[in-house]
């Protein structure tokens, strides 16, 4: 796993399996985070700043983003919709000690559990307002930012 | 007591090997080590190996990339078993290596069957980078710097949150901890001292609320560990048999956002972060064992956290949820007179080793009256749980030196 670490991201997105939709986990994780069938739209929205997630179009349940399967009614009848952007804080976690340095310069970051207003759970960063502390229960809003080597990603900001 | 299963004690653990390496030893892989430990074992059970019809694995190690795990170790004993498959659910496949075992001897499909496990991955790969790797969902989790620490962390904060649990009463957990592991010679801090509850909560914070002294450490180097096992009648006293009195195990996920999509089913009837599958799976092992908590006299759990120790207590029954803190605050697994928990220091201070049996052979070892940390007196019972992250996946075995229901 760690011989990967000095690939580069180009050199591996042609051997992809994901009509060139490309890797977007951090280098060390290479060949094992490609965008799937399943998750073409997610990441595609991602591309254009929107958040999109899946909704059963056999009972109407919305499913998080990598579902396959309805959780609710086990139809595959899933499509992708785009989220409000809206939610709250379920719980979090806020990182001292990075994972691989290209994370090292955004410390003390914080990341956690959304619930969207869809009923569905997403995991993000989250980002607090100006001087305060990230908490369990504040209401975010949907934003994107330059994120460790991965480009723009989804990331949730606390309002109010 | 209620009643028990036909199971109940009627598996013996006939024979155990383990091979420890530190980082001041010659370096080895993990499947050098694993080898040594299987013919430790082997050896110890007083058996040929050709008798061996069952072989049990973990999934292949980190440090060391097999497709086929359980194909390289029989291929190195130059055995030819009847049944042999590796048990891919992390750490609590590890212990539910021996599960699989028992129902084959039990069926009367093999006679002897070995189960290992055990890695050296510290001594070749960096833990630290590459574990959040395997315990988080590379598209939606990973890519925005998560660390192991930060994905226990979601479960932690969310625990202290609604049963407001203080981090001076989980800091508890990892003195009493190291108490253990100062008395044993292959923990990773029997010679770094006592804490105290300060020190835990004025060490480097990793990732809110966890801290350093709230984690495991990793072993510098790695355990290989492997048991042989048999049915009860054909267990000779020499070997020491050790009987499996129940067994259970549960998975609940593989990454943590997914878990919060569980619902309708235990442990998850409603979606939480504060109740795991450990509950589950000891249900089971309990059910099978005819036995309560109030019956066990010895736990060891390989959760490596301290917030994850105290809802293990909980999930395992040894108190309600919830009150894991007035347990823990009340002396409820005091070194000098509390119930013997992680009686060689646990993940926090004897450290962890990846993929290591340890905590079913300190266990072992507790029963058979050959601790060679500190021994508890005349222990008859010994719950032990496995559990592979991030609180994912479970496994719970009841072990016991009496023999028969
Ligand atoms: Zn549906």
């Amino acid at each position: 796993m760690e011989a990967t670490n000095n690939n580069s991201v180009e050199s591996v997105q042609d051997m992809t399996w994901a009509e060139g939709v490309p890797l977007m986990a951090g280098q060390y994780m290479m060949g094992l985070a490609e965008p799937s069938p399943e998750t073409k739209d997610y990441w595609q929205g991602v591309k254009e700043g929107r958040l999109f997630i899946k909704q059963c179009s056999g009972c109407g349940k919305h499913n998080h983003p990598r579902r396959i399967f309805c959780t609710a009614c086990n139809s595959d009848a899933l499509e992708s919709v785009e989220a409000k952007g809206t939610g709250t804080v379920y719980t979090f976690s806020t990182v001292y000690r990075a994972p691989v340095p290209a994370f090292e310069k955004e410390i003390p970051y914080s990341v956690g559990v959304l619930e969207l207003s869809e009923g569905i759970y997403l995991f993000s960063r989250i980002i607090p307002e100006k001087g305060k502390e990230v908490r369990i229960g504040a209401p975010v809003q949907l934003t994107f930012q330059e994120t460790g080597p991965n480009g723009r990603l989804p990331a949730f900001q606390i309002v109010g | 007591m209620g009643s028990s299963s036909v199971l109940k004690n009627a598996t013996a653990i006939i024979g155990m090997g383990t091979k420890v390496v530190t980082n001041k030893d010659p370096r080895i892989t993990s499947l050098q080590v694993q080898l040594h430990a299987c013919h430790n074992a082997i050896k110890a059970a007083g058996i040929d190996k050709r008798q061996i019809g069952g072989v049990f694995t973990c999934r292949a190690p980190m440090g060391f990339t097999a497709l086929q795990w359980n194909m390289r170790i029989v291929q190195e004993l130059k055995i030819v078993p009847n049944l042999s498959t590796e048990i891919t659910a992390h750490g609590a496949g590890v212990l539910a290596t021996l599960s699989y075992a028992a129902m084959a001897v039990q069926a009367g499909v093999v006679d002897y069957a070995i189960c290992c496990s055990g890695c050296t991955g510290p001594l070749w790969v960096d833990m630290i980078r590459v574990n959040a790797s395997i315990e988080s969902d590379l598209q939606f989790e990973a890519p925005y710097g998560v660390t192991t620490p930060a994905l226990y962390a979601q479960w932690a904060q969310r625990y202290m949150y609604e049963f407001d649990v203080k981090p001076e009463e989980l800091a508890i957990i990892a003195v009493e901890n190291r108490k253990w592991a100062l008395r044993h010679p292959d923990a990773a801090m029997k010679d770094k001292g006592e804490i105290t509850v300060e020190d835990v909560l004025n060490s480097k914070m990793l990732a809110s609320p966890i801290r350093m002294l709230d984690s495991s450490t990793w072993y510098r180097g790695g355990i290989g560990s492997a048991v042989v096992i048999t049915r009860a009648d054909k267990a000779r006293p020499e070997q020491r048999p050790v009987y499996i009195s129940g067994f259970g195990s549960a998975t609940t996920h593989e990454w943590l956002t997914d878990r919060m999509h569980l619902s309708g089913v235990e442990p998850a009837m409603t979606p939480n972060l504060t109740t795991t599958g450990a509950k589950t799976a000891a249900d089971y092992a309990y059910a099978m064992a005819g036995l309560t908590p109030k019956d066990i006299d010895i736990v060891e759990t390989s959760v490596p956290f301290t917030f994850a120790n105290m809802m293990a207590l909980e999930d395992l029954g040894f108190c309600k949820k919830g009150e894991g803190k007035y347990f823990v605050r009340d002396g409820g697994i005091s070194y000098e007179d509390g119930l013997p928990f992680n009686t060689n220091g646990g993940y926090l201070s004897f450290g962890q080793p990846p993929h290591g049996m340890h905590m079913a052979v300190e266990a072992i070892e507790q029963l058979r009256g050959q601790a060679r940390g500190k021994q508890v007196k005349n222990p008859r019972r010994a719950l032990t749980h496995f559990h592979g992250g991030p609180l994912a996946t479970h496994a719970v075995m009841i072990l016991s030196n009496e023999e028969g229901l």
